[in-house]
């Protein structure tokens, strides 16, 4: 027994020790590269992070859902920068990618910012099943933090693990345990969402750049659904996203490979113009 | 809390150290296992706790009964306190399991031939591992019927029934092998806890990379979906219900053995099978061997006429369609394989009680060149039993082997790039497996150097730490 408890702390002690060390370096490369070959499920964001990093002169940046990544994600139009993620970020994680971007990028700031969001995920929350993995653990690190309000970093510092998010290592764990989590998401759109939706606007004004909510294409099948969730919650109705509502195109349901993504030969080059919006 | 998890960990390392600072008294490591096995229960669903602690006591007393009559040369009230527990054992299972499904069922055929029905639903919360306890508890009781078992305390009876490791899904060890285990004191022996640890390595590998880094690409709108997306989705589950299930059964194994308990194996490769027969001695082995003893061979087994060879080997196949849950899919499922079965089975001589025939076991014959088709189309054929068995209908089964078949299958796949490192690292699993194949497990004696063996534990370590999939339920904690 003693032989067996000794043997497993010393494997146990280098096991750690190795994960540290070999953490730090494949960041390192990583970050050199910018290219995560971990192939995380959440490696987008990853990709994104290092992205914001970058001093590069844009006129549009775009930002969003997984949606956005599949219209924007390849875009090799030197006008258009693509940060967009995962709708699992929430509007919070799309309004830290543009704060840093705006940060790295003082005096060069893009002329507007595109986000791009699906109609069907305003309810999203801090809880959700992704959050943790996608966002807290990409995001809650000395980089980010300064940029979240008390409340946030509060709730955040209460999430198990919470404190390893400074840890290159475990960043780039694809998936860690999810101890809080809440199925009844309500209807609308959830607070969370709405405040930090309003903050990029702000951002973006306060800067004097542009600022556009957009959804990516939906399907034709789903426009009832969409209905129903514009007239679920008053938020819906002010300025800010009624607009978003009536922009929404609906095409074939047989143009999409799943719910929401366009089957990838259906993928036009610039879905929203912004090629030729320089 | 799955066996996989860090609250398990926690949970795990006291229990370890309670179960070892008692291991002068095989009562007390018993009591602990007891414990710790209603807290493990009782975290995953603490409502449940009350049903099987009744159940417990229920099978513990009826075989106490049975033993008692047995005894007294009272053999058909034995067999009828025998009965009675088979009544409560399945009386469970279908209360819970199948009721609604055969209201439904009935329900559907009621309206079809121009009956008004409106059936009422029954809101039923399945317990978790209900198919899995409830089969312990039947063998319990037969077992001491059979004489092969003798009734032991309710301490002993209730750690067999909600053993840990094994509850949630298996594997599913009859009471012969498990009890005699918790008569005598379980000190610590250092070469079965190395294995154990061997093993849940290996099986966490297995579940969190492979299993959970394919799950996220399994799930296809079959309207949408090209043939070629399908039928690549359709062999990736395949691999997939391989590695979450066996990865399950070898972390219970691999902590069963921590404990100084051997629990019974479940996987022998079986995706290495060169006939759905040896396919079958090799996937889920303590189900088919519970089913054997308890079903296949009070039938008759394989010593009778052919013909009642076939109708026992199509009910053995219906009950374990049947097992697996409340849908008419898994019942063809269960036929599908008897089908496979039935050339095998027509091919063999009529049994004769004169002539002792010596079946050679081919299972462990060594494999030649020729072998790769026979596994080949084994594997597809398997693949097929599984798209019935994933699909939500029948219907929906036909819908997919149509587009499957149909011309979109020369087409390029849509999506299943992202999947490639997870296929990556099933073939190093099968591999490895594959070097392996005579070994228990393929962590088992693959090296003599220490520093390789560690090496390649750690490799698996970072493996885990960098590339697990999604975390994703157990695919057979719903059975």
């Amino acid at each position: 027994m003693k032989r067996f408890i000794i043997q497993i702390a010393i494997f146990s002690v280098i096991a750690c020790a190795l994960v540290y060390v070999s953490g730090n370096i494949l960041y390192y490369f990583i970050n050199k590269s910018g290219y995560n070959f971990l192939n995380n499920a959440d490696y987008k964001v990853t990709e994104s992070i290092i992205r914001s990093r970058k001093h590069i002169k844009v006129k549009k940046l775009v930002l969003g859902d997984s949606v956005g990544t599949s219209l924007y994600g390849d875009c090799k139009d030197s006008c258009v920068y693509c940060l967009a993620a995962t709708v699992a970020i929430t509007p919070v994680g799309h309004y830290l990618l543009c704060a840093n971007f705006f940060e790295n990028n003082k005096e060069q700031l893009p002329e507007e910012v595109v986000l791009i969001l699906n109609p069907l995920c305003w309810t999203n929350t801090m809880e959700g099943g992704l959050f943790y993995s996608t966002f807290t653990k990409n995001f809650f690190n000395d980089e980010f933090i300064g940029y979240l309000d008390k409340e946030e970093v509060e709730y955040l510092n209460g999430e198990s693990f919470s404190k390893l998010c400074n840890q290159r290592w475990y960043q780039l764990t694809p998936y860690v345990p999810v101890l809080h989590q809440t199925q009844d998401r309500g209807v609308g759109i959830s607070p969370i969402q709405y405040k930090y939706l309003l903050r990029t606007k702000q951002l973006c004004e306060a800067n004097g750049v542009g600022f556009r909510l957009l959804s990516g294409p939906m399907r034709e099948s789903l426009k009832e659904a969409v209905a129903e969730v514009f007239s679920s919650n008053p938020h819906f109705q002010t300025t800010l996203l009624s607009g978003y509502f009536d922009s929404i195109q609906y095409l074939n349901d047989t143009d999409f490979c799943d719910q929401l993504h366009l089957k990838q030969d259906r993928v036009p080059k610039d879905f929203f113009c912004l090629y030729n919006d320089k | 809390m799955t066996i996989n998890s860090i609250p398990f960990l926690f949970f795990f390392i006291i229990v370890f150290l309670l179960y070892y600072i008692s291991q002068k008294s095989a009562k007390a490591q018993n009591f602990i296992l007891l414990l710790s096995s209603m807290f493990f229960y009782g975290n995953a669903d603490w409502r449940m706790l009350i049903l099987m602690a009744v159940s417990i006591f229920v099978i513990w007393w009826l075989g106490t009964m049975i033993e008692m009559c047995m005894v007294q040369k009272r053999e058909e009230t034995a067999n009828k306190f025998v009965i009675i527990g088979i009544i409560y054992g399945v009386g469970l299972l279908f209360y819970f399991k199948y009721l609604n499904f055969f209201i439904l069922s009935f329900e559907t055929l009621f309206y079809k031939i121009g009956l008004i029905s409106n059936c009422y639903v029954f809101d039923i919360i399945m317990p978790l591992g209900i198919s899995f306890f409830t089969f312990r508890m039947l063998s319990y009781l037969i077992d001491i019927r059979q004489k092969k078992m003798i009734s032991a305390s309710f301490i002993d009876v209730a750690t067999y029934i909600s053993f840990f490791p094994c509850i949630l899904s298996g594997p599913i060890d009859r009471s012969v092998t498990f009890i005699p285990q918790l008569w005598k004191p379980r000190k610590f022996e250092y070469s079965l806890g190395v294995e154990g640890c061997q093993q849940l390595l290996w099986g966490m590998f297995k579940k969190m990379v492979v299993a959970d880094g394919l799950s996220l690409f399994i799930s296809r709108d079959i309207a949408t979906s090209t043939g070629s997306t399908l039928f690549i989705v359709a062999i990736m589950y395949s691999i997939q219900i391989y590695a979450d299930f066996s990865g399950y059964s070898d972390m219970a194994i691999g902590v069963g053995k921590l404990l100084g308990i051997r629990i019974t194996r479940n996987f022998h490769y079986p995706y290495f099978s060169r006939s759905v027969a040896e396919f079958w001695n090799r996937w889920h082995m303590s189900l088919l061997g519970w089913f054997r003893y308890y079903i296949y061979f009070p039938l008759g087994g394989s010593r009778c006429a052919k013909s009642i060879v076939i109708r026992n080997t199509f009910i053995v196949f219906l009950v374990s369609g049947l097992w697996h849950g409340a849908n008419w899919t898994f019942v063809v499922w269960g036929i599908f394989h008897a089908l496979l079965f039935l050339p095998s089975l027509i091919k063999r001589e009529e049994y004769n009680p004169n002539v002792n025939i010596v079946y050679k076991k081919r299972d462990d014959a060594p494999y030649k060149w020729k072998d790769i088709f026979n596994v080949v189309l084994v594997f597809m054929l398997i693949t097929v039993g599984w798209i019935i068995f994933r699909c939500e209908s029948i219907s929906e089964a036909g819908m997919y082997m149509a587009k499957v078949c149909s011309p979109s299958l020369l087409s390029k796949p849509a999506g299943v790039m992202w999947a490639l490192p997870s296929m990556v690292f099933a073939v190093i699993m099968f591999a490895f497996e594959w070097k392996q194949r005579k070994e228990e497990f393929p962590l088992i004696n693959f090296s003599n150097y220490k520093v390789v063996r560690w090496g390649v534990y750690l490799l698996l370590i970072l493996t885990i730490v960098y590339y697990q999939g999604k975390p994703a339920d157990f695919i057979y904690f719903k059975f």
